[in-house]
């Protein structure tokens, strides 16, 4: 069985939830509830360079908030 | 010499061995009420038999080579045995009189039995050999005999025309059309030519959703489950039909195809399809098998919608029908695919029409009514019987009949259920969207969406914004005295504990530690790695523990990857480091009591910060660092599975630097249990099993090897536990079974989970009083607030029963790999069965959900391997191999020969049991699998390799000496008389050699002909009788002479025709 996230042939989307986190998508399913496609469609290794590139702080955004004025980790 | 037709020469091979019971029989009965004319039925009968010369003909063979023989009327005609019995308790002894095997050699292929209470009611069972007729020969037999006992009521002879041809006549004419195979001019060889282009790199096997793996040798029984559509769905779906000019029937064999694709059979499916081969008008009036079997290959690659599939189907359809001349047994000798007495050739599933028009034969005085009769036999895996209904005064569609016959070896009767009601379901579906893609239809019943996504998953909880510190403190408060550490005969009570977490913090924040770094632990296990830890997270901090084993470069890299600037060691001053931190942090140097710390407590944390970062290696080699937050480790420690009091005395042995470690130290903890410290560094079984005792150890988790181990030589030492958890590996359910028999107190639980999921997902658990299953242990279901998803390949649910590939959602969730955002985003991806926003962890294990609502793991995704194009999960065998009541471990890895890939089995003799040979493993796997599933190569180790966690590390195991290799190595010469005979005759009957004991006899070019050929010179030469079946099963010389002593002394006195044939002279005398 092949598996949807491992087709290097497929186009996939780059989706991002409230919390910032991202995902990597096959472009041919429905974007599920709660997330939206901030790249793509695009080839498999493109979207995954644009993650590395754009997803920096990779904690959720609800606690970053929280920690605002704690010292942020490096 | 007549020659037998095509189809019957398979039968005939087929029937030859004996061993298919009633597979070829066509049992028909007849329910007559009225005043019977015994007399006149006999010669009746009688008559039937004269006018049909296949009714009338045996099969003698000489030298393997069968001919037909048609005998005189006279000694024929078919006997009627009566039976004293009301036809209303018949059905025992008609099961029996149709099963009754036929000697083709010597017995007409018709018989008749009548059951009657004497009196006003009847029962005719009629049993036709198919090797003498088919479906429509029924209706001709039926209709032929009423007309005859009709005639002798009134004392006359039947009148009715004579035939044309007769079925020998049809054989020779055959044989005629198609000519030689060999001669390129031929039609059957132009025939072949097109098939072997249509059938061109067909699979060899279908994977279908069944219950069990298939055994060595088809059992070929069945049985049939029954269901019809609505009015509306047959007439949508004829309609679709008819707008894509195609037969409602191709339209079920496309609803089919897309149902098996949707179940994981994957896009190319070679479907069986009968053909009735009657195209002369001269054959209507004749009974003689004239039905071929073809192949309509259908192609549901590309997500086609259903218009497109009918549109595919109805075009191999056409094909198969405008070349349905060629036999099937040809087909199969040309395109030779690897031959397996555990499956049908070429196909395993078919779908056949039934065009049973209701029979009402006229017997004069009698009223009559036909019954099939079933006779509990499968020719294939699954066959599809599919009938229209008419309404008997319109015309109209009266809903389709559907007849799903199954294999029992490989499927339930509900799980056959289930998949005819998926079908009907999703013609339904087709009907009312046909042109939606096929991935997007619904086989799911109703229900099963339910119990995928609610029922079957963890209990929903309410968040717990608790930190683990946090939960730990509420503890010291609640029972500051009680004992939370043992190590080494020192207790450490919760308090004691709390105070000197409180002072690692604070050393750790003078030392420049802040909220949301990483501080690396460097320890042996010991209380002090407990407070350790404890005051780490207190410090707001999460704890990278650093493997002691793992090479220093490695941990150089993960201390770097972490940003770590302080690691906590007790390693004395002066020995080597990692580089890399800043500050070192030694147990001794945190100050003994709170006085000489200003307390500086933190603040309170954030359950969403990490907790621990935990690197696991990955498949490019740079180690990932799992993050895991408070939240999560709150979720595992507070599931209510642990309550019961099994885990009040938790053994923490594993390697701080691994996932189970969260599970011995943080359950406990936060449950106000006692931590029992294991002394440092790897502990041997028995001190093991002494310290578990010694302790009074309730709970533990142990590696399935090292479960293994300790079933295999330490049962009592399991036996006081209350649970233990198992995992990493797949359960081995004889283990499991034996610890549950020798400890009838201890709950054994087969535990699941990725260290991405934060130990663990999925536990289940086998308790007191219950049975260990008897097959596949399942990782059962989620725990509280977690969900599992088994997902096809386009990320829909897939059915119960159906494989797929599993992902985790919900509690226990990892915030990702650390600093590494394109492998999170790829493994941790977006759940669309969830709330908005949630996401789900890709396992990369392949799963399903059973029938009681269990998960199964069924390896990992990319351990699945094809040789010579067969799919083979490698734990399958493992599982099989394991279960010998000498092995104790099993492992199966695939290697590279000179011959192409290959298996290659290893086993750990278990501890006590002499150790097995190869050979009697390779004899017990045989029994149990498929041929292409056993080993070339079965190699004996007095242990495996594992890994760091503790895992069978199968790139470790030695490879395979060459000379184990069976048939894989080079010709093996033959070394006794016996086996130089037999390639003798191998090589005469192969026309190749030279020929060596090893070989097996289908790779040299041999197919089920020519074995016949084979198996009949071989009794000759050693008067013995070896059944073709058990010859598939050890296809090679030296097998076979293995087998000769014992075929010999059977062999004797196993056929004795000239009796046969005298009986049977004296009862139609």
């Amino acid at each position: 069985m092949s598996n949807p996230f491992e087709n290097d042939n497929a186009a996939y989307v780059v989706v991002r939830n409230d919390e910032l986190q991202h995902s990597l998508w096959p472009a041919a399913n429905p974007v599920p509830a709660g997330w939206s496609v901030v790249h793509g469609p695009d080839g498999r290794q493109a979207c995954l360079d644009h993650v590395e590139r754009v997803w920096t702080d990779m904690r959720p955004a609800s606690l970053v908030a929280a920690l605002a004025g704690n010292t942020p980790r490096g | 010499m007549i020659p037998l037709s095509h189809a019957q020469q398979r039968l005939w091979f087929h029937a030859r061995d004996g061993a298919d019971g009633a597979l070829y029989h066509i049992p028909v009965g007849l329910r007559l009420s009225g005043a019977l004319d015994r007399a006149a039925l006999r010669a009746a009968l009688a008559d039937v038999s004269a006018r049909h010369e296949a009714l009338r003909t045996v099969f003698p063979d000489e030298a393997g080579r069968p001919h037909q023989r048609v005998l005189d009327p006279a000694d024929a005609a078919p006997v009627l045995s009566v039976t004293d019995c009301p036809p209303a308790e018949c059905a025992g002894p008609a099961a029996r009189a149709s099963s009754r095997p036929f000697d083709l050699r010597t017995e007409p292929p018709l018989r008749a039995d009548l059951f009657t209470d004497g009196d006003e009611d009847h029962y005719l069972l009629l049993v036709l050999h198919h090797i003498a007729g088919d479906g429509h020969s029924v209706n001709v037999l039926v209709r032929d005999l009423a007309a005859a006992y009709t005639a002798r009521t009134a004392g006359r002879s039947p009148e009715w025309p004579e035939l044309p041809v007769q079925y020998p006549d049809y054989a020779l004419w055959q044989r005629e059309l198609l000519g030689p195979a060999h001669d390129p001019s031929s039609l059957h060889a132009r025939l072949l030519t097109h098939w072997a282009e249509v059938l061109d790199g067909l699979p060899d096997e279908l994977p279908l959703p069944a219950d069990r793996p298939r055994p060595a040798v088809a059992g070929h029984r069945g049985a049939v489950v029954e269901a019809r559509t609505g009015v509306t769905a047959h007439a949508g779906l004829a309609a679709l039909a008819r707008a894509g000019r195609a037969t409602p029937f191709m339209a079920v064999q496309a609803a089919f195809a897309v149902l098996l694709t949707r179940l994981g059979a994957g896009t190319d499916l070679p479907l069986g399809c009968p053909v009735d081969g009657r195209d002369d008008e001269a054959l209507t009036d004749l009974v003689g098998l004239f039905v071929n079997t073809l192949i309509v290959r259908a192609d549901t690659s590309g997500d086609p919608t259903f218009t497109e599939v009918l549109a595919r189907v109805r075009a191999a359809a056409l094909a198969t029908y405008a070349h349905q001349e060629l036999p099937f047994e040809s087909l199969v000798g040309r395109l030779n695919p690897a031959r397996s007495p555990a499956r049908h050739p070429l196909f395993q599933v078919a779908v056949s029409a039934q065009r049973t028009e209701p029979q009402i034969p006229a017997f004069a005085g009698l009223a009559a009514q036909v019954e099939a009769v079933r006779t509990d036999t499968a020719k294939f895996d699954l066959t599809l019987e599919v009938e229209e209904l008419h309404d008997p005064a319109t015309g109209e569609p009266g809903g389709l009949a559907l007849g799903l016959e199954y294999a029992s070896d490989l499927f339930d009767e509900g799980t056959a259920r289930r998949l005819l009601d998926r079908l009907v379901h999703l013609i339904g579906a087709v009907v009312s969207d046909p042109d939606v893609p096929v991935s997007a239809l619904d086989v799911l019943l109703p229900g099963e969406k339910a119990d995928l996504l609610e029922h079957w998953q963890g209990a929903s909880v309410a968040p717990d914004a608790r930190t683990v510190h946090g939960a730990f403190e509420e503890r010291a408060a609640a029972h500051p005295d009680r004992p939370a550490v043992l190590c080494a005969g020192r207790g450490t009570t919760y308090a004691e504990l709390e105070a000197r977490a409180e002072l690692f913090a604070g050393s750790l924040r003078t030392l420049g530690v802040r909220p949301g770094e990483a501080v690396a632990v460097l320890m042996d296990r010991s209380a002090d790695l407990v407070a350790a830890c404890l005051g780490i997270l207190k410090a707001g901090a999460a704890y990278l523990p650093l493997d002691a084993r793992a090479p220093g470069a490695r941990t150089e890299a993960v201390i770097a990857a972490s940003g770590a600037a302080v690691l906590v060691t007790d390693v004395p001053e002066g020995e080597p480091l990692p580089t890399g931190p800043r500050h070192v942090l030694r147990p001794d140097a945190v100050p003994a009591d709170r006085a000489a710390e200003a307390a500086t407590t933190g603040p309170a944390g954030h359950p969403d910060a990490l907790a621990y970062l935990m690197y696991t290696s990955g498949s490019t080699g740079t180690p990932k660092g799992v993050a895991v937050s408070h939240r999560e480790v709150v979720a595992l420690a507070t599931d209510r599975r642990w309550r019961g009091g099994a885990h009040e005395r938790v053994l923490f042995r594993s390697p701080h630097a691994f996932d189970a470690s969260t599970y011995e130290l943080w359950v406990p903890l936060l449950n106000g249990g006692l931590v029992v410290v294991a002394p440092p560094g790897d502990l041997d079984v028995d001190g093991l099993a002494r310290l578990m005792t010694e302790e009074k150890v309730t709970g533990t988790f142990l590696t399935a090897t090292l479960f293994n181990v300790l079933a295999d030589r330490c049962l009592p030492a399991l036996a006081d536990l209350h649970e233990v958890m198992t995992g990493g590996e797949a359960a081995s359910p004889s283990m499991v079974r034996r610890v549950r028999e020798a400890c009838p107190r201890t709950t054994v639980t087969n535990a699941y989970g990725p260290t991405e999921t934060t130990t663990f997902a999925a536990t289940f658990a086998v308790g007191p009083g219950q049975d260990a299953p008897d097959g596949q242990v399942p990782i059962g279901r989620p725990l509280d607030g977690t969900q599992l998803h088994v997902l096809d390949d386009r990320l829909g649910l897939a059915a119960p029963g159906v494989i797929g590939e599993l992902y985790i959602a919900g509690a226990g969730l990892a915030q990702g790999y650390l600093g590494r955002a394109a492998l999170t985003a790829e493994r941790f991806v977006a759940c669309p069965y969830g709330p908005p926003g949630a996401r789900m962890y890709r396992t990369g294990d392949l799963a399903r959900w059973n029938t009681d609502g269990q998960v199964e793991y069924l390896g990992r995704a990319d351990r699945q391997v094809k040789i010579r194009g067969l799919r083979i999960e490698p734990g399958e065998i493992e599982h099989a191999l394991a279960a010998h009541p000498a092995v104790g471990q099993a492992a199966v890895t695939v290697v590279d020969t000179a011959a192409g890939r290959a298996l290659a089995g290893y086993a750990v003799p278990a501890e006590g049991a002499p150790a097995p040979t190869p050979q009697e493993l390779r004899e017990h796997l045989r029994a149990r699998l498929p041929d292409y599933m056993v080993p070339t190569t079965l190699t004996l180790l007095g242990a495996f390799p594992v890994t760091a966690n503790g895992k069978t590390d199968l790139a470790a195991l030695p490879a395979p000496d060459p000379a184990a290799a069976g048939a894989a190595a080079a010709r093996q010469e033959p070394r006794t008389d016996d086996e130089r005979a037999l390639c003798a005759i191998w090589e005469r009957v192969l026309g190749v050699g030279p020929i060596g004991v090893h070989d097996s006899f289908f790779d040299l070019g041999g197919h089920s002909l020519l074995a016949t050929q084979l198996l009949a010179e071989v009794r000759a030469r050693f008067a013995a009788a070896i059944g073709i079946r058990q010859f598939f099963t050890g296809p090679t010389v030296a097998e076979l002479a293995a087998a000769l002593p014992a075929a010999t002394a059977a062999g004797a006195g196993a056929e004795d025709p000239p009796i046969v044939r005298r009986a049977r002279r004296t009862q139609t005398a």
